[in-house]
């Protein structure tokens, strides 16, 4: 078989390219990056990142009497979220961090996850803690409170934001991360 | 090899493989679908899944590149140049290529995420430690071939949708059996 050089560029040029453009994708599409970050927070570090903040033991405030009904429709609500986070106590970072006992934590602590830059300097200027109100409020429009920040939310197209919804997340999220 | 095949054809070997490898892909493509839409904690059956048809489709991409390389060499369809024959078979020997390397990557991806890989229950050996690091630089290529190769299935079809229009090659073609 006798190729012609051109053609055999123009091969490269198209599978190349296309192959380049493929590996923006994760990042586009998920918010994801290929580099981990080797940042591990010690209980002094986060200890430093909390001062002048008082703030309650969300974990050890009781939680409102729900039915299995209303339970399950947390759960169900809180679906798109565990596409992207574990909740469990040493859980995988996945395409999100880690959520475990998230309330009462400052914001971009997650051991190794590899935060945007201008989410964690967001988080550092405003030493932003998680507590259900800035929780509620990220959630209701993250790209808005955290500028910059690679969290694919809404997830898709004509996904429609609702307040009630929100406030299912967050006690779900109190509910699973204790 | 000195096997003489007729224009547009290809040898029974590489026929064969290329059927084993779009039925097993065929079946892993739903799997590779829902996986992503199924919530973490609920993966574990699909992921047993994974792990093994992505042995099988690896396996057999890896027998099909060595056939690439030592088994005859198609010639064109009748009335098709030798340069567009050949866009074809690039697409056709990336996308091999791909899927092997998917497999490679995948195994990694899963050590580096401290899971053992399973095929159809039998498991093999985490050789890796789990590390943060190894899962998310294997992760994010795993998921970018997966676009890549969507791409070169486009391209396959609109490249063959159009030497079949310039050239009468055929619909044929497109998909495994010995027409090339």
């Amino acid at each position: 078989m006798s190729v012609s050089t051109r053609a055999k560029l123009n091969i490269v040029t198209v599978l190349g390219g296309l192959l380049l453009l493929a590996l923006y994708f994760p990042y586009l599409w998920f918010g994801v990056t290929p580099f981990a970050s080797d940042k591990e927070y010690s209980d002094a570090e986060i200890a430093v990142l909390l001062e002048g903040t008082d703030l309650p033991d969300y974990y050890a405030m009781p939680l409102p009497e729900r039915t299995p009904e209303e339970l399950a429709k947390q759960k169900e609500d809180f679906t798109w979220c565990r596409f992207c986070h574990t909740l469990e106590q040493g859980g995988h970072n996945r395409v999100g961090p880690n959520l475990y006992r998230i309330f009462g934590q400052p914001a971009g602590v997650a051991d190794h996850f590899p935060y945007s830059d201008s989410f964690i300097a967001k988080a550092r200027n405003e030493k932003w803690v998680w507590t259900p109100e800035n929780m509620a409020a990220f959630i209701a429009d993250p790209h808005v409170v955290f500028p910059g920040n690679r969290m694919r939310y809404p997830p898709m197209l004509g996904y429609e934001m609702s307040l009630e919804r929100d406030a299912n997340i967050i006690e779900y999220l109190l509910r699973e991360t204790r | 090899m000195t096997e003489q095949l007729a224009p547009g054809q290809q040898d029974r070997v590489a026929t064969l493989l290329g059927w084993a490898i779009f039925i097993s892909f065929f079946v892993m493509f739903f799997n590779i679908i829902n996986l992503p839409r199924t919530p973490l904690g609920q993966r574990e059956g699909m992921q047993l899944w994974h792990d093994s048809l992505g042995w099988v489709v690896g396996l057999l991409c890896l027998v099909r590149l060595y056939w690439f390389a030592q088994g005859p060499k198609p010639s064109p369809p009748e009335g098709m140049p030798e340069d567009s024959f050949a866009y074809s078979r690039a697409i056709l020997f990336m996308l091999v290529l791909v899927f092997a390397a998917e497999f490679l990557i995948g195994i990694f991806y899963a050590w580096g995420e401290g899971r053992n890989v399973n095929f159809f229950g039998a498991v093999f050996p985490q050789l890796v430690e789990t590390s943060e690091p190894l899962r998310i630089t294997t992760g994010y290529p795993h998921s970018a071939l997966a676009f890549y190769y969507l791409m070169l299935f486009t391209i396959w079809f609109v490249l063959g949708w159009w030497q079949n229009r310039k050239y009468g090659a055929g619909w044929r073609r497109l998909f495994p059996g010995e027409k090339v």
